[in-house]
């Protein structure tokens, strides 16, 4: 049984930096830790084999997380989104959260939607956070929950799946269009309508907001009773002033 | 002749309750209605009251204007203390995003980027702060260039 942590870093090179920081991060609390990286090939430099165990090659498609996340090389994976960092030694430790659940990730609470795009549509409320996500993917059902999670989303993303209304066209009143681009939403489809995966054992991380610390998160709002485990930046951090630029292809 | 009212949310400006702040309700001869915010002294530049403040007083009693005033400083100080408190966590938002953007611009210089000494780069990228980030930022480029 191996056990290691996957990061996805694509479409823009500030994303490939903060994934070679985030690694290293773990790496701070867990020198021996299984890291895989999953890139462009494009964005590779020294920096990628000195921390990286494994190393996958994707494409620039806005999602290529769940695609990452399909093709772990572990049997229990601990996805984290790149613009993470990890700050507490517990680190070491997430793998035991995962006891015999399935899948194991943090939650859009009621005291966390402030920071949230999108959580309400007519038909139900976005719960499970996909910004980390624990594995069991030595399981085949889980496998296979990823692949489809990889490949619905991607027909979402193009168009070509839309959830029906009872006449057989899309739902767009009681699933918005606009969530359209929202892994999470492809995530609560499978979890809640798909009836294959109703038996998924699916669980949250106990003290979840320390696995997955929006750094926007207002700490009067948001409850954390432990130390912060994982900030993430996803609220301030640069993804868009190029840190380093890369030469076009 | 308008009709005069005070609503009845007026209050002291001040400890010496020599002035009120409310809002007087005009009702008008020929049905219309006008409102007005004012602040008024008790007394006039001749030294003698002020008919309107007295008015107020009048119509809503001291006991009243006591109350208003409490519960509008309880309500003043609630604000306050939201509003401190939002910017510090913004004060704080913003220097953590500053301090992540500047330790990834850190690891970025080649002399860094290159560097060996990974209990220093460790340092630097656990800092909680940009002096201390700036300190390990240092140590490392000394170390590289033999200075």
């Amino acid at each position: 049984m191996t056990d290691g942590y996957l990061i996805v870093a694509n479409r823009r090179p500030n994303f490939y930096i903060m994934a070679i920081n985030l690694a290293w991060s773990i790496r701070d609390f867990n020198p021996d830790a299984k890291i895989c990286i999953v890139t462009e090939q494009r964005f590779e430099d020294h920096r990628l084999k000195e921390v990286a165990d494994d190393i996958l090659y994707c494409d620039d498609h806005y999602r290529a997380k769940l695609w990452g996340m399909a093709n772990s090389p572990y049997d229990r994976t601990f996805y984290i989104d790149a613009d993470c960092m990890v700050v507490h030694e517990d680190i070491i430790t997430v793998f035991d959260h995962l006891k015999d659940n399935d899948m194991v990730f943090t939650y859009l609470g009621d005291d966390r939607t402030y920071v949230m795009k999108e959580v309400w549509f007519p038909a139900g409320r976005l719960g499970y956070c996909g910004g980390v996500c624990l594995y069991d993917f030595s399981k085949p059902i889980v496998k296979e929950f990823m692949n489809d999670w990889w490949e619905l989303y991607c027909k979402q993303y193009s168009n070509q799946w839309w959830p029906k209304n009872e006449i057989g066209g899309w739902d767009e009143k009681r699933y918005p269009r606009s969530l359209k681009q929202w892994d999470q939403f492809t995530l609560w489809w499978l979890t809640e309508k798909e009836e294959k995966y109703k038996d998924l054992k699916i669980e949250i991380f106990e003290n979840d907001a320390r696995w997955n610390w929006y750094t926007c998160y207002d700490e009067n709002r948001t409850q954390c009773d432990a130390p912060i485990v994982i900030e993430h930046y996803s609220c301030h951090a640069n993804k868009d002033n190029a840190i380093y630029d890369v030469e076009p292809e | 002749m308008a009709q005069r009212q005070w609503m009845d949310h007026a209050f002291w400006e001040n400890y010496q309750k020599d002035r009120i702040t409310g809002i007087l309700v005009l009702n008008h001869d020929n049905g219309k209605k006008t409102t007005q915010q004012l602040t008024v002294y008790k007394f006039a530049e001749d030294g003698s009251v002020n008919p309107d403040f007295q008015e107020i007083v009048d119509q809503l009693g001291e006991e009243k204007l006591d109350d208003n005033t409490t519960k509008r400083a309880q309500t003043k100080a609630k604000e306050a203390k939201a509003r401190y408190l939002r910017d510090q966590h913004e004060k704080k938002q913003k220097q953590l995003a500053e301090l992540f953007d500047a330790k990834l611009q850190a690891f970025e210089i080649d002399e860094i980027k290159n560097s060996k000494n990974r209990d220093l780069k460790s340092r630097l990228r656990k800092s909680r702060n940009i002096l201390e980030m700036q300190i390990y930022a240092q140590m490392i480029m000394r170390e590289e260039l033999g200075l």
